[in-house]
């Protein structure tokens, strides 16, 4: 059970961290705890990935039923040392990054302990082998993202978008549970492994698979936020931005997409493969035409976010494994970035998220270098490492026209979107000048622009080293830990499929330079088109239609409630009305008891003779 | 001479309330003390069957010879857990339910009062002492809504009697039947099983159709519920407590006693499963129109009992087993949830949650135990209600297949609700709440136990699941 130690230091910042909330004056102690939690978990990592032998054999047993015991299943193999490893690679440099950006003293203590535990969850989650780690990491990514989403509630937004977020999550979390459940009736086992090779060795797919894995799916699609319950991910926006950057890069909406990766051979026994498959396109669809018209500064990412999950999904519905891990790698780092880049934009703009009333640098242009290195990557441009992500997921598609096709348009509209979220603000640069501006870009912390000068360099290594990959994993296997990229060599990249890969995206930004960059106000605010598409395809409205579905359903309960209340009641009082009736014949009146009495004689005497 | 902690556990309370009444001073202490007292024997009871390997445990003594009745109590494992559950929160109900500290010798000699009946029933070896300290455990918690409760209190209390009276005369008819038709007179709980199998079959009927009743009016389980969101939101805080954590108990400790013990019972339960899955449902839609916020969490306790129902009827180990960890949890989960309301309504001064907004600036504290509170009903890992939604819906999935998981899914509705609760009204923007009063010492000592019980059964289910392992394999 060695690997849970990795959860350790963070706990232990993240508890510390509450602990100097207890005086004002230590709060400012917070962060350090913090950093230092997520650093040490980082070396152990580290550690991990260049001496131990990745392993998938750990097992405790958490508590024993009859003869059925309950076991805590985690392991190192390499996919989960693949987010293991990029979970370890972010978290510093959001605590690095939260240490510059949040600055109000108060609520130090409080963000950086549900921070902690976040991470530390994640951690648990990519470990995680069996499906009891995998629930207890879900719930805590769950709740504690939740806490973090609506951590302003003193502002209505954030406290609504945490309500959403938590109110979608709740019914993963409860269709995640009853398909744990329902499989583990059938398997008596928690762990994935005997999970599959039980339902693999059955001659036929039994109902209880398909149910299983069905409800499982539903709760990938929540945490993933895939159609149609994306858009409390939108909503999230209202969290703290190294919150987004955390949540969008390799944890909490990773999770989902992670979990069917971990469960893809059951989805293949299942033959589920094609429903994922188009809920991916469906998604992925939503999500890009959505960012093309959003306004909000981040909201325009997290559509991004959205569209690349279900690039994800399309790609584990092809069936190809190595396209979707390559994906989920790249997008962490640019993800990370660009959300850390837009968390510099809003703090230099007061928190200003319209993208066309910000202004996106002051007098150096480092920050709008950043910008533009996270752009290119997210836009697919060769050679940076978010072309070999989305040409891999290309290639796994192409076996299919309509796929290939919609994926090529997906590529054009992503380059589309993040050069307008690019050059919009650029463009109104002396528009929106003020002297406050240019001195809030002056006075960034350096905390904020030195994780992100980082994660640019881990960006540009990772490029290279997807690149040299073929050639040096030889030379790099002597560090164990390796073997969890040897699915690069899988994914196939075809030259053709990079040549349409890169006319569709470099399409996209000339289309994006000619839109954005030459005539500022195309596609501005009163658009038809944009009116169309920042509906949200009517997916809220449904929400509303559901909701109103139950307020009517429980308000129909309600009278029917109050009618059996009065009927019950009425049971009472007709009670009560005859004891009244019958008290009226005890009245006292010895005349009456008489004439009762000879009543009654003459009754008993006429039944008696008859 | 071996020291009969059995009696103790009831002679101890009688003395404390003994005491109360006739120093009339320091009565919230000596109610401390009682709890303390017994939960220190129940500690004890549980190491003592830790080591031991069972927790089967039975005193016998005189009572009433002329009619052959015994005064008979027993441990066993359901007792056991039932036990450690009640007297942790009657303990805490003591130690912090009376925040306003007013009319402490009343109220602290009802709680007294009920924690014999409570206690009395649970250990109870035979059907006669059984329902004596049913109704003893149905009358103190009577004059805590008539005397002690809020504004609408009279009503409330009168609606609970009537229904409780109808459930122990019920119970007492029931009783009646297995004194009369089993031979010998025997009234034992213990052998209940083959008593009833050797009464007439109509009149096994007859004793389960009637115990259920009163069990299900006690529990309550739908359509016979609505004595209890008027009794719980009437009560006064430590009313509340012990109503929901403990008395419910009641019923659900009497279904698992007849839903194990009778044969007859295989033929009944799915029925009964589809009553309790309906409740839970119909609850749950009934939850959301309510505002005051002692009442949301009464509908929970409906909820959570009519599952813990449900999961009795699958009737195999771990849906039964399960509804007992259900219980343990849900007192514990339920007595917090009605403590954090009571500071709130002592602090604030209002229960309505339209009205309440922003508690979180008031009460940082009292909201944040709250949202734990939610955490728990909704079955997060780590707390106790996790595990016993696990073996709860693992017996149901192996009672009745996969759409045994359809009651499960009222915990989204909830869930879904309690946020909604949340969000408006605790961690929400300050807008005319304001508080008017604070919390002291005691209450956060209250929510410090019952968290931490929460947690320990949720982290820790094997010192439960130990023993049940010991009786059955």
């Amino acid at each position: 059970m060695l690997p849970l130690l990795f959860m350790v230091p963070l706990l232990l910042g993240g508890f510390l961290a509450l602990l100097a909330g207890a005086s004002a004056d230590a709060q400012r102690y917070a962060k350090y705890f913090g950093l230092l939690g997520s650093l040490g978990s980082s070396a152990m990592v580290a550690y991990s990935f260049a001496y131990q032998p990745l392993s998938s054999a750990y097992a405790v047993q958490w508590f024993s039923f009859l003869s059925y015991s309950f076991q805590l299943n985690i392991s190192t193999s390499s996919i989960n040392m693949l987010l293991l490893l990029l979970v370890s690679i972010v978290s510093p440099l959001i605590f690095w990054y939260s240490a510059g950006y949040m600055d109000v003293p108060s609520e130090q203590s409080r963000y950086y302990f549900e921070l902690s535990i976040f991470a530390a969850s994640m951690l648990l989650f990519a470990m995680s082998a069996g499906f009891l780690t995998l629930f207890i990491a879900w719930e805590g990514l769950g709740i504690t993202s939740y806490l973090l989403i609506g951590f302003w509630y003193q502002r209505p937004e954030p406290a609504f978008a945490g309500r959403k977020a938590i109110t979608t999550i709740i019914i993963g979390d409860i269709f995640l549970l009853a398909g744990i459940l329902i499989l583990w009736s059938s398997v008596h086992s928690f762990a994935f492994s005997s999970t599959e090779s039980y339902f693999a060795s059955l001659p036929a797919v039994p109902m209880v698979l398909y149910v299983g894995l069905a409800f499982i799916l539903i709760a990938a699609l929540t945490k993933s936020a895939q159609f149609p319950f994306h858009e409390w991910l939108s909503d999230a926006m209202e969290g703290p931005t190294p919150v987004s950057a955390f949540l969008h890069s390799s944890t909490m909406v990773k999770a989902g997409v992670f979990m069917v990766v971990l469960l893809l051979p059951l989805y293949q026994i299942a033959g589920m493969l094609d429903i994922i498959l188009v809920i991916g396109i469906i998604t992925a669809f939503i999500g890009a035409l959505n960012a093309v018209s959003s306004l909000h500064l981040k909201k325009i990412l997290a559509y991004s976010t959205i569209e690349d999950l279900g690039l994800m999904f399309v790609a584990i519905g092809m069936n190809a494994l190595p396209a979707a891990l390559l994906l989920f790698v790249v997008q962490t780092f640019y993800k990370a970035l660009i959300f850390m880049s837009a968390g510099t934009i809003m703090k230099a703009n007061d928190d200003v998220v319209d993208i066309y009333k910000t202004r996106s640098f002051g007098r150096s242009r480092g920050i709008f270098v950043i910008a533009l290195v996270g752009s290119l990557s997210l836009a697919g441009i060769f050679p940076l490492s978010g072309f070999f992500g989305k040409v891999a997921v290309d290639a796994a598609g192409s076996s299919n026209m309509i796929i290939y096709t919609a994926l090529t348009v997906l590529d054009f509209l992503t380059a589309l979107y993040i050069f307008r979220w690019l050059f919009i603000p650029m463009k109104q640069q002396k528009a929106n000048h003020t002297k406050s501006i240019d001195a809030n870009y002056a006075s960034i912390s350096k905390n904020i622009i030195i994780p992100q000068v980082l994660l640019v360099i881990f960006v540009f290594l990772f490029s290279a080293f997807i690149f040299f990959y073929p050639a040096i994993s030889p030379a790099a296997s002597a560090l164990p830990g390796m073997a969890a990229f040897s699915f690069i060599n899988e994914a196939k990249i075809g030259y053709y499929d990079a040549l349409v890969e890169s006319a569709a995206a470099v399409a996209g930004v000339a289309a994006a330079v000619a839109l954005f960059a030459i005539k500022a106000n195309a596609f501005s605010e009163k658009s038809a088109v944009r009116r169309f598409l920042s509906v949200g395809f009517f997916v809220n409205a449904f929400y509303g239609y559901v909701a109103a579905g139950i307020m009517l359903i429980s308000r129909s309960i309600g009278v029917f409630d109050f009618e059996l209340n009065r009927l019950l009641y009425a049971g009472g009082s007709s009670t009560v009305g005859i004891g009244g009736a019958l008290r009226k014949l005890e009245n006292g009146s010895v005349n009456t008891y008489i004439i009762a009495f000879a009543i009654g004689l003459v009754l008993i005497i006429a039944m008696l003779v008859l | 001479m071996v020291i009969p902690f059995l009696l103790l556990m009831i002679i101890f309370p009688a003395m404390f309330l003994g005491l109360i009444l006739a120093l009339r001073r320091h009565a919230g202490s000596l109610a401390v003390l009682s709890g303390l007292v017994n939960f220190i024997i129940t500690i004890y009871i549980l190491f003592e069957s830790l080591i031991s390997g069972s927790a089967d445990m039975t005193e016998s003594f005189r009572y009433i010879p002329s009619l052959g009745i015994t005064l008979d109590l027993r441990v066993n494992l359901f007792i056991l857990v039932l036990l450690l559950m009640s007297s942790a929160v009657i303990l805490v109900t003591a130690l912090s339910g009376n925040i306003k500290r007013e009319r402490e010798v009343l109220s602290s000699a009802l709680l007294v009062l009920f924690q014999i009946g409570a206690t009395g029933l649970f250990l109870s070896g035979n059907l006669f002492v059984f329902f004596i300290f049913w109704d003893i455990g149905v009358i103190a918690p009577f004059f805590m809504i008539n005397v002690l409760g809020s504004a609408n209190r009279k009503k409330a209390s009168y609606k609970f009697i009537v229904y409780e009276i109808f459930a122990s005369a019920m119970l007492l008819l029931g009783i009646i039947l297995v004194y009369f038709y089993s031979p010998g007179h025997s009234l034992n709980l213990n052998q209940l099983g083959t008593l009833a199998l050797q009464m007439p079959a109509y009149i096994q009927h007859y004793v389960f159709f009637l115990f259920f009743i009163a069990f299900m009016i006690n529990m309550p389980i739908f359509p016979l519920h609505s004595w209890l969101p008027d009794a719980h939101t009437e009560a006064s805080t430590q009313g509340s407590m012990v109503l929901s954590g403990v008395l419910t108990k009641f019923g659900g400790f009497g279904m698992l006693i007849i839903f194990t013990s009778f044969a007859i019972a295989k033929a009944y339960a799915p029925y009964v499963a589809v009553i309790s899955a309906v409740s839970a449902f119909y609850a749950v839609f009934l939850i959301m129109q309510q505002t005051d916020i002692k009442r949301i969490v009464a509908y929970t306790t409906i909820i959570e009992m009519s599952i813990i129902m449900f999961s009795i009827t699958t009737l195999n180990n771990f849906g039964v087993y399960g509804a007992l960890y259900g219980m343990l949890a849900h007192g514990l989960v339920v007595a917090v949830m009605f403590l954090s309301a009571g500071v709130i309504e002592h602090v604030f001064f209002e229960r309505n949650v339209n009205v309440l907004r922003g508690i979180a600036f008031g009460e940082k504290l009292t909201s944040y135990v709250f949202l734990a509170g939610i955490f728990a009903v909704t079955g997060v890992p780590l707390t106790a209600s996790f595990i016993a939604d696990v073996l709860m819906f693992i017996g149901a999935i192996n009672a009745f297949g996969y759409i045994g998981v359809i009651p499960l899914f009222s915990l989204v509705l909830l869930g879904g609700f309690l946020y909604f609760v949340i969000n408006r009204s605790f961690f929400s923007t300050k807008e005319h709440t304001s508080a008017v009063d604070f919390m002291g010492f005691r209450q956060k000592a209250g929510y410090f136990i019952l968290l931490a019980l929460i947690l320990a059964f949720g982290v820790m289910p094997f010192i439960i699941l130990r023993m049940v392992n010991y009786a059955l394999i």
